[in-house]
């Protein structure tokens, strides 16, 4: 220690550690603080409240977001499949491919001329007609 | 970017880990933990602010305050420093603001052992005489001055703690310390001199 600091040492008194009531102290500081702590814990036992509910909201939402980049694809093939089975339902259900604009083989078109042939002689027919073309028909071409 | 944190701060002995692990219970409202750092620092606490105000009671009011003041800012503490120094800033702004606006109280008595200093009547004078002129000194230094005075050469601390504690660099710790020193080393000589 040089002697500047020795001379300020003596120059000044220590501190008086020995005449401070250490524990009072203690208790008072602990006191004051204690509202500032409680509202402190409150608001922590608050965050901890809001955080585990965004953890039960990932919970549920997190494997859709995981899902969702393959997902979307998979749905927009889906639709794309269902609009194809639709519009084949509604071409067997008369809609021919002419009118849908495609083109037509040779062999359709017969086809599509016997059953008409078919329908319009069936047409004709009353009900007993009808029951026996249905029970008696063995494969024979019209 | 700060310093990586230190599980003991070799200079000061205190260990810095358990005051974080204490600091991030504080944190979540844990009073034990917040008594646990009361008791870990309130002694030095006290002795630094007691060096500034010279007064005992108006020290226990301000490390009372500073506890109270580092409880409310603890959200601003970086946990990757150490806790000491930032509570010990907060006393000694604490404690020079409660210098400048109290009007001044009269100065606890003198230990004993400080006022018994002296073989001879006349030794006891000048060595009196001694202490006057330098306490004048150090009271006339400008206010940073004395400061980095006190936690120096009465509270042994070195420039880089200063320098944290007052969230300065420490060039300008030393710079400053040399300053002081050499205006109250020229007292000291010249009452040496005289007497």
């Amino acid at each position: 220690m040089d002697a500047l600091t020795q001379a300020l040492r003596d120059a000044v008194p220590e501190p008086p550690a020995n005449d401070v009531d250490w524990p009072a102290l203690r208790v008072r500081i602990d006191a004051a603080a204690a509202p500032a702590l409680a509202a402190r814990a409150t608001r922590a036992g608050a965050a901890g409240g809001r955080a585990r509910a965004a953890r039960a909201m990932r919970a549920w939402w997190q494997p859709l977001a995981v899902w969702s980049p393959r997902g979307i694809p998979v749905a927009a093939a889906a639709t794309v499949v269902l609009m194809i089975a639709a519009g084949a339902v509604r071409s067997g259900g008369g809609t021919s491919a002419l009118d849908a604009g495609g083109f037509v083989t040779i062999e359709e078109e017969l086809a599509n001329g016997v059953a008409a042939g078919a329908r319009s002689i069936l047409s004709e027919l009353d009900a007993d007609a009808m029951l026996d073309v249905a029970l008696f028909y063995d494969g024979e071409e019209w | 970017m700060p310093p990586p944190r230190q599980q003991a701060d070799a200079e000061s002995g205190i260990d810095t880990a358990q005051d974080t692990l204490l600091v991030e219970r504080v944190l979540r409202g844990d009073a034990e933990a917040y008594g646990d750092l009361v008791r870990r620092h309130m002694r030095r606490a006290f002795a630094i602010a007691y060096r500034i105000l010279e007064h005992r009671e108006d020290a226990e009011d301000v490390v009372q305050d500073a506890f109270l003041r580092a409880l409310e800012r603890i959200d601003s503490l970086d946990t990757r420093r150490p806790f000491h120094p930032w509570l010990y800033r907060i006393v000694v702004n604490q404690a020079l603001n409660y210098r400048r606006s109290r009007s001044r109280r009269a100065m606890d008595p003198m230990p004993a052992t400080v006022a018994a200093a002296g073989p001879t009547p006349e030794e006891d004078a000048e060595a009196a005489a001694l202490r006057r002129q330098l306490r004048s000194a150090l009271d006339a230094l400008p206010e940073r001055q004395r400061t980095m005075v006190q936690l120096a050469d009465l509270e042994g601390f070195n420039s880089t703690e200063i320098a944290g504690i007052l969230d300065i660099a420490p060039g300008t710790v030393r710079w400053h310390l040399h300053a002081a020193r050499r205006t109250l080393r020229k007292v000291l000589e010249a009452a040496r001199g005289v007497t």
